[in-house]
């Protein structure tokens, strides 16, 4: 009963949003014999298909069971993308419960391997890292389902400010880094922080964070390299590779290890913020682990629990779970900004706009 | 006993992957989140342009009904002024027009109670005329029934005129 109660006000928010729902709030029938505060508990049982005994004497009439079985199937369908959207980290957690085999002592190493597919180059391993990148995709997608459902030009839902305020928020950042003509980049950025932020935080749920694998991180980086290859080709191939000769051909070498150092370098910096976040976490964890044996082992039920661990690793994992991994993300996004627009030689790229045209112009005027 | 990956480990395929992952999310953001609120946020605007040049646009005609409202306004006062000038006008001109069309009467109605006055004047002095014609012969009979000196003429004459003046100031 107390559940339902706080569902009414969720309730009689979606009263606004759908029309349906309106006509069965303003339907004279409906509220002929129900006054004003036991408007809500009647709409909701009428939602849910119960007829309370305030309703009773009009639930003869047709009007208020025609949007009835509409509202229920727009809160089921709420509901499911809701659980979709923490099932896979759900599975992922169970999956982990069930392959971690008992250990003993302090261990760092990558992410479990569950299977391993043989490919060409070299056999593909699915690890815990892929399966929870995986899990971050499917959560994020129907996350935006679900806050998207509903969306209206007057409307002011909660889905709908968090809406607005995620995709105003990323349009903005990339609008005030990147400037107008690379406005389209606000999901690619979005998508970066998500997939970085979520990766990283997925830790907090004790899975292993895809963040703190190279693998992982150093995909986005080559993605990100390309983008910024292909905005530097803008301005001609020819202007691109010219730019390893400078200032002189002999520096050409130099040019590209500094070009490959960009996605190396921002690999390894947002993994090694990870995973040093997880070995310091680890370490100090078996350290706690340690001392508390040390000093309890004596008394006979304190033996077998390690009290000390208790405190101190949550305090570190909101530095080095919450903190470093949303600050990476940041950094990330920040960097793949930076680099694609500082890369993008605008001058040369509207020269050659320009003369593209006017040689269009020129075949024109010849046929 | 599951396989574990060491801590630093390349594999190609997992870069792949996760290039792909980068990109499918992009994709999904793009289409799922960023392309509905977009919408929404257009037709949004577009609401709100069409609200505010309702908007100007009933401002516009507000104005432009009053500023009518307004001449039609001065129109009729003027014309109101205009009207109770005319009458005025029309008034003074009828009081004139009375007044002199009484004076005229009056005038009229005086000459025609002088004439009257006179005429009436005109007849008693016939009648007297006629009495003393009268008298004149009741005294010449008197005379003639009787002696008379020259004192007795005169004191009858004198009675006679007195008699007449008598009989005049009566009439």
């Amino acid at each position: 009963m107390k559940k339902r109660k706080t569902d009414a006000p969720s309730a009689a928010e979606k009263d606004a949003v759908t029309p349906a729902a309106d006509a069965l709030a303003s339907d004279p029938a409906a509220c002929a014999n129900v006054t004003a505060d036991c408007a809500a508990p009647a709409a909701e049982s009428a939602a849910e298909g119960v007829v309370s005994p305030t309703s009773a004497p009009i639930s003869s009439a047709p009007a208020p069971d025609a949007p009835a079985p509409r509202r229920l199937r727009d809160r089921f369908i709420d509901g499911l993308l809701l659980v979709l959207a923490a099932l896979p980290f759900v599975a992922c957690m169970v999956l982990k419960v069930l392959t971690t085999p008992a250990s003993e002592g302090v261990e760092i190493h990558g992410a479990q391997v569950y299977f391993t597919i043989p490919m060409p180059i070299q056999p593909l391993r699915v690890s815990e890292a892929q399966v929870v990148s995986l899990a971050v995709v499917l959560s994020v997608l129907f996350l935006c389902l679900y806050l998207t459902r509903g969306l209206s030009p007057r409307g002011h839902s909660r889905r709908q400010i968090i809406c607005e305020t995620v995709v105003g928020a990323a349009d903005g950042l990339v609008r005030d880094n990147m400037g107008e003509r690379f406005a389209g980049f606000a999901p690619f950025i979005a998508a970066v922080m998500a997939l970085s932020a979520l990766s990283s935080l997925s830790s907090l749920l004790g899975l292993f964070p895809p963040t703190s694998d190279l693998n992982v991180v150093g995909g986005w980086a080559i993605l990100v390299f390309i983008l910024i290859t292909v905005y530097k080709c803008k301005g001609g191939i020819g202007h691109y590779l010219k730019g390893y000769l400078e200032p002189f051909f002999v520096m050409a070498p130099l040019n590209v290890i500094s070009e490959v150092a960009t996605p190396v370098s921002m690999t390894f910096r947002h993994v090694g913020n990870v995973l040093s976040g997880v070995a310091i976490s680890t370490m100090i964890a078996a350290a706690l682990d340690g001392l508390s044996k040390l000093v309890l082992g004596a008394i006979p039920f304190l033996r077998t629990v390690p009290l000390f661990r208790v405190g101190l690793p949550a305090v570190l994992s909101l530095y080095f779970d919450l903190f470093s991994g949303l600050l990476q993300a940041f950094v990330f996004a920040m960097l793949s900004m930076l680099y694609i627009t500082t890369g993008f030689p605008e001058e040369k790229y509207l020269e050659r706009q320009q003369k593209k045209r006017a040689k269009a112009a020129r075949r024109r005027a010849k046929s | 006993m599951p396989e574990v990956q060491g801590l630093i480990t390349v594999n190609i395929w997992q870069i792949v992957i996760s290039l792909c992952n980068l990109l499918i999310l992009f994709l999904i953001l793009k289409k799922f989140l960023f392309k509905p609120v977009q919408a929404m946020f257009a037709r949004r605007k577009e609401e709100l342009d069409t609200l505010y040049r309702d908007a100007e646009d009933a401002k516009t005609e507000a104005a432009r009904s009053r500023m009518l409202y307004e001449d039609k306004l001065a129109a009729a006062d003027e014309e109101a002024r205009g009207i109770v000038r005319r009458a005025m006008t029309q008034a003074g001109e009828v009081s004139d027009e009375i007044l002199a069309d009484t004076g005229r009467k009056v005038e009229q109605m005086k000459i025609k109670a002088r004439r009257d006055l006179e005429q009436e004047r005109k007849q008693m002095i016939n009648s007297v005329k006629d009495e003393v014609a009268e008298m004149s012969v009741d005294i010449a009979e008197k005379v003639v029934g009787r002696e008379i000196g020259e004192e007795d003429h005169r004191a009858m004459i004198d009675r006679c005129i007195a008699q007449i003046g008598q009989t005049d100031r009566r009439a």
